[in-house]
C-alpha cells in the first residue's frame, strides 16, 4: 500500500526526509501506545473534557490543513469526502465508517483498527480516556469538513467498536 | 518517479487496514507537525515544563521498550542500532540528529537536532514561549538511556532554535557548570 501511496504522490518524503502527506503536511510519527498513554496520564491529571480539547485542537488544525491542501489542487465535494476518510485511515486514525449524516443535524461515526484506541482498551479497560480524545478529533473534522455548528460527538462503546454521534 | 528517500520509506513504513507500522513491528499514529505543535504546547503551557518533559520521558520509555522488544535491539551492535535509530528518527519526523560528543564510558553526550518539523512549526507559532522542544528532549533522554546504555540519560538544552540558534543542542554531564535539570 505504502508503494502506490508514494507513487500517487500521497505520502512523500520532503528534501528534509520526513515524511508530507500531499506535498504540503509534514508529519511527526508517535508510538500508538505511548499515545494512549499520554492520553491517558493527562486526562487523569486533569478531566475528561480536557482530554476531548486536545482532541478537537489536533482534529481542527488537521482538517484545516487537509482542506487548504484540497483547494490548492482542486479537489471536487463527492471526490474529497472519500478522500478524507482514506487519509484518516492512512493517518492511523482508525477505519471510519459513517453510518448515518444528515447535513448539520446527525451524524454517526463507526472507528474500528485504531491501535491506539485498542492500546487504551488493554491498558485501562473501561476507564481508558483514549476514545475521548478521538472524539475531540473527529468533532474537529466534523464541523470543518462536512460544516457542522459546533458538533460535539458523544462516546459510545460496544463490543470493542466505538461510535461516534452527534444529533442537533 | 520514487527516489531514494521513498525507497526506504517503503522498507521502514507499511500501512494496513489503518495503522502504520513501522519496520513490521510497531505501531504508529501521524499526527500533522502544526497540530502536534499546538497540543503539545498547550499541554506545556497548562502543565509547566517539567511536566511535560516528564512526559515525554514516559513516552519515550514505553517506545523504547517496544523498540528493544520488537526490533531484537538487544542482540544488535551499537553501531546498527545507532544507524537505525538515527534514520528512523529522521523518517519519523523526530529530525535531524547528529552526534557531536558520545562517550559511554563516562556518560557524557552532547547532540545537536536539526529539521524537526514539529519544533519548527513551535518556533513559527510561538517564538521564544515554545515548549515543544522540551518535551522531546524527554523522548530523546529516554532512548538514549534505555536503548544506548547511557545512564539515567536527562538531557539539559545548552542551545535552542526558538533562541536564535542553528539547532537545538543537548548535553549530558558535559558542560560541567551547568547544573542538571530536567526542564528547561
Amino acid at each position: 500500500m505504502i508503494n502506490e501511496l508514494i507513487s500517487k504522490n500521497i505520502i512523500t518524503s520532503t528534501n528534509k526526509n520526513y515524511l508530507e502527506i500531499f506535498k504540503g503536511i509534514e508529519i511527526s510519527m508517535y508510538g500508538s501506545k505511548a499515545w494512549a498513554f499520554t492520553i491517558q496520564q493527562l486526562g487523569l491529571k486533569k478531566n475528561k473534557d480536557y482530554i476531548y480539547e486536545l482532541g478537537y485542537i489536533m482534529g481542527e488544525d488537521s482538517a484545516k490543513q487537509i482542506q487548504e491542501i484540497f483547494k490548492k489542487i482542486k479537489y471536487f465535494l463527492p471526490k474529497k469526502i472519500q478522500s478524507i476518510t482514506n487519509l484518516i485511515e492512512i493517518m492511523g486514525f482508525g477505519v471510519v465508517e459513517i453510518k448515518k449524516y444528515t447535513p448539520n443535524q446527525e451524524i454517526i461515526i463507526e472507528i474500528k483498527e485504531n491501535q491506539s484506541i485498542i492500546y487504551g482498551e488493554e491498558l485501562y479497560k473501561e476507564n481508558s480516556l483514549v476514545p475521548e480524545f478521538y472524539a475531540g478529533v473527529y468533532s474537529g473534522f466534523v464541523n470543518i469538513f462536512l460544516e457542522f455548528k459546533k458538533c460535539r460527538l458523544k462516546t459510545i462503546i460496544k463490543n470493542k467498536i466505538i461510535t461516534l454521534e452527534y444529533k442537533k | 518517479m520514487i527516489n531514494l528517500m521513498d525507497k526506504i520509506l517503503v522498507r521502514t513504513i507499511k500501512i494496513e487496514r489503518g495503522k502504520p507500522v513501522l519496520l513490521n513491528k510497531v505501531d504508529f499514529v501521524m499526527f500533522p507537525a502544526r497540530s502536534m505543535a499546538k497540543i503539545v504546547q498547550k499541554i506545556g503551557e497548562d502543565f509547566g515544563d517539567e511536566y511535560l518533559y516528564q512526559l515525554g520521558y514516559d513516552a519515550g520509555t514505553i517506545v523504547s521498550d517496544e523498540f528493544i522488544e520488537k526490533l531484537n535491539w538487544v542482540t544488535a551492535t551499537f553501531a546498527k542500532k545507532m544507524s537505525s535509530m538515527l534514520r528512523m528518527f529522521e523518517i519519523m519526523g523526530f529530525g535531524k540528529m547528529q552526534i557531536k560528543v558520545w562517550n559511554a564510558s563516562e556518560d557524557k553526550v552532547l547532540i545537536n537536532l536539526t529539521n524537526h518539523p514539529v519544533i519548527n512549526y513551535g518556533v513559527k507559532l510561538f517564538g521564544k514561549k515554545e515548549k515543544i522542544c522540551t518535551f522531546y528532549r524527554g523522548i530523546f533522554s529516554a532512548h538514549t538511556y534505555k536503548e544506548f546504555g547511557i545512564e539515567k540519560c536527562h538531557f539539559i538544552e545548552t542551545q535552542c532554535i526558538s533562541k536564535g540558534a542553528p539547532f537545538c543542542e543537548w548535553s549530558y554531564n558535559y558542560f560541567k557548570d551547568k547544573k542538571e535539570i530536567k526542564g528547561k
